[in-house]
């Protein structure tokens, strides 16, 4: 299935095009400027800039300096800077394995025929094309004192909700959940198509061997939609790692810095104190490190991927 | 591979590095010639782009009207108006004059001053030149938008911070209506005995200058020295914020703060959730409007050692990169003329800076107003603050949340912020 996507030709073909192209190559060059000015202006400029800026001490106003690995150093030495570090850290191992058992789960719920099978699948998909804002506002008034959680809990026990968004050690379960929330029906609709590419007849050979749902689960879904699964995980990873919506509109990365994520630390560096060079400097800590984790589940995937059917 | 191509992306590689190389030496030239805050047409309009925080629609009119005065006296100059929320303002102005591409005309607030005077141009030989009278400016907000010696902006308006109260609360429960010069044991009193069925007598929250007002009064503790740097860390400072928290989370005359929102203490106010808060005059006409009760002013209760309070203003000041210093010039004159300072007034969009004029607040305000107003005043002294006050003000809001939950105390919140924030 995803494999598809990468072209695999043999060295024939590539010869054969090569010649082709030699002959429309200028052509073709005029054809692909568009979208190469585009490129080199807005993706390769600004990343071979803020590289540049990374080894410098930059302010908005002011002098700037070459510093060398002063801004890592700097930055490694912040505490704040590692706490952030440390947040991001938390909010991808909680953020992860929930959103992909909430996607897996839902997909697999609805994948049999059943009634209303397709409006569930726009209701579960909803979350994920409302405007965040909105859902931030909306969740807001779920979490705070006197809100749904703590109005309903309060009236039907007399007890009080903690204050979700106030308090410390509750937080960031309050912006994991509300992003699981926002993020799962992307997943399940992955999830959903590619139980639906499932052969039939493999379950079925699987259930008059004598396979009961769970073993079935187990050894004819999960390894058929491991493509899916691979995709998924490492889309969501990189996405969770660059976690900054949620935060900022929920808490603001408080109480203290609770929630504060490394794409906060970068935007705070950069659009609040004016430290361009620490920002960028951050910035390529968190790209190096979702590299070195994507890189990671690459290598690790032939153990669990299964492309052949 | 064929020869072409190689040669294609080694051209390739030369049209990368010569965009890069082209880029770096725009991006460090600086004080850019290339200017998106003003432009002259053809025939000599001059149009000067103004930046300013506006918060709904009656807000914008109110200053697209101010905008309009500027072309009616002078019709060769025309002000494009752009505004953005208040809490987005600074952040956004910052990235701006940073990049310089900041709006000719500059609206700014006096706290924010010191941290945005490098990208601002100074007024004084301009004020010269065209023979500005100042004097009826009141004088502590004309130095609230002066740095250095040097002033930066010429004021629209001014306001030392007072008490907001729902007087439907306060009849309700059996309260007497605050007096000006009121003191802390009355304010205490009077809002244990507002908070009773799931409504509360005060909101605490920890806004700068509404918050430290309250703190000045209570211990007369000031968050930045006289001379410029912040001072968190005193003793009656840290009294005075754990009494402030307290309010939330130990007298629980304040409801639970839910998170960083800065929008949170208005809306229990407005909601009818808490019975006073902190406000500027500036704000104090528009929460009439909006209010679905009636609302009464006080002043901040009076402390130890007699009533005190802060005041506060803005005005409107003109980029380093504005290539029309001279036009931006006359239409901020405009902008702050009696005429316009007086239609704001009368609005209650702003307490006039003209002393002259300042009279038209009054017209539309609430009975007593004047009493408050002026005793306020007189017991007011101008907010110091730091040249990275906008850092210093968000990172209160960020630390000090769990203060007024109980789950920190002032000494931590006010040691984290000021190890952050060294001026």
């Amino acid at each position: 299935m995803y494999d598809d996507a990468i072209p695999r030709r043999g060295a024939g073909a590539r010869e054969r095009r090569a010649r082709r192209l030699r002959g429309d190559g200028r052509v073709a060059a005029l054809f692909a400027a568009p979208s190469l000015i585009g490129l080199t202006l807005f993706t390769l400029f600004p990343i071979v800039m803020s590289l540049v800026i990374a080894f410098f001490r930059w302010p908005a106003v002011g002098a700037r300096a070459f510093t060398g690995l002063g801004n890592f150093a700097t930055l490694f030495a912040d505490p704040v800077f590692r706490r952030t570090l440390f947040n991001t850290l938390l909010f991808v191992v909680l953020y992860l394995p929930l959103n992909l058992v909430v996607s897996v789960g839902l997909a697999v719920w609805i994948s049999p025929r059943m009634k209303g099978r397709k409006v569930l699948r726009v209701v579960f998909f909803l979350p994920v094309v409302t405007p965040m804002v909105a859902n931030a506002v909306v969740w807001r008034m779920v979490y705070q004192p006197g809100g749904l959680i703590d109005g309903s809990l309060h009236a039907v026990t007399g007890v009080h909700a903690p204050n979700f968004l106030g308090e410390q050690g509750w937080a960031m379960f309050a912006v994991v959940a509300m992003s699981v929330w926002q993020g799962f029906g992307y997943n399940m609709l992955v999830f959903s198509a590619a139980l639906d590419a499932i052969p039939r007849q493999l379950v079925e050979a699987a259930q008059i061997d004598g396979a009961g749902p769970w073993r079935q689960f187990f050894r004819i879904t999960l390894p058929m939609i491991s493509p899916s699964m691979f995709f998924a995980t490492t889309m969501t990873l990189i996405t969770s790692f660059q976690v900054f919506t949620q935060p900022f509109l929920l808490t603001g990365g408080g109480p203290g810095i609770d929630t504060e994520t490394l794409m906060m630390f970068v935007y705070n560096q950069g659009f609040s104190v004016y430290q361009f060079g620490l920002a960028s400097a951050a910035a390529w800590i968190l790209f190096v490190l979702i590299l070195g984790v994507t890189a990671v589940q690459f290598a690790g995937q032939r153990r669990w991927v299964t492309y052949d059917v | 591979m064929g020869r072409w191509m190689r040669g294609g992306r080694r051209s390739l590689a030369a049209a990368v590095a010569v965009v890069i190389a082209g880029g770096l030496t725009a991006g460090c030239g600086g004080d850019g010639q290339e200017s998106s805050g003003g432009s002259k047409a053809g025939d000599g309009t001059v149009t000067l782009t103004w930046s300013m925080w506006a918060s709904g629609t009656e807000d914008r009119d109110a200053w697209q009207n101010v905008a309009a005065a500027v072309t009616k006296k002078y019709p060769n100059i025309k002000v494009t108006l752009e505004t953005s929320p208040f809490e987005d303002y600074f952040t956004k102005l910052g990235t701006r004059l940073a990049g310089g591409s900041a709006p000719c005309v500059v609206s700014m607030q006096s706290l924010r001053t010191g941290g945005y005077v490098s990208g601002m141009r100074p007024l004084d030989d301009l004020i010269k030149k065209n023979g500005l009278d100042t004097g009826d400016f009141d004088s502590s907000i004309m130095a609230g938008l002066a740095s250095g010696g040097k002033q930066y902006a010429l004021p629209y308006d001014l306001g030392s911070l007072v008490i907001t109260y729902n007087k439907d609360m306060f009849e309700a429960a059996g309260v007497p209506a605050p007096k000006v010069g009121w003191s802390m044991a009355d304010f205490e009193s009077a809002a244990k005995k507002l908070t009773t069925g799931g409504k509360y007598g005060f909101v605490a929250y920890p806004t700068d200058l509404n918050m430290f007002s309250m703190i000045l009064s209570r211990t007369g503790a000031e968050p930045v020295d006289a001379s410029g740097k912040l001072d968190l860390t005193s003793g009656p400072m840290t009294t005075g914020f754990q009494w402030f928290a307290d309010l939330a989370a130990k007298a629980g005359v304040a409801p639970k703060v839910p998170g960083v929102d800065n929008d949170f203490p208005d809306t229990q106010f407005l909601n009818g959730n808490a019975a006073m808060w902190v406000n500027g005059p500036w704000a104090v006409l528009s929460l009439k409007q909006q209010a679905k009760f009636d609302v009464g002013l006080a002043t901040i209760p009076a402390g130890p050692d007699g009533p005190k309070t802060y005041s506060a203003g803005s005005g409107f000041g003109i980029s380093q990169s504005c290539p029309y210093p001279d036009e931006a010039f006359k239409a901020i004159s405009v902008m702050t003329s009696a005429d316009v300072l007086g239609q704001l007034g009368t609005l209650g969009r702003a307490y006039p800076a003209r002393k002259s004029v300042q009279g038209k607040w009054y017209e539309n305000a609430f009975e007593g107003a004047k009493d408050v107003i002026d005793a306020a005043n007189a017991s007011a002294k101008p907010f110091r603050a730091t040249a990275n006050w906008d850092q210093v003000s968000k990172l209160l809001a960020q630390y000090g949340v769990p203060a007024f939950n109980g789950q920190a105390t002032a000494a931590d919140v006010l040691k984290q912020v000021q190890q952050q924030a060294p001026a």
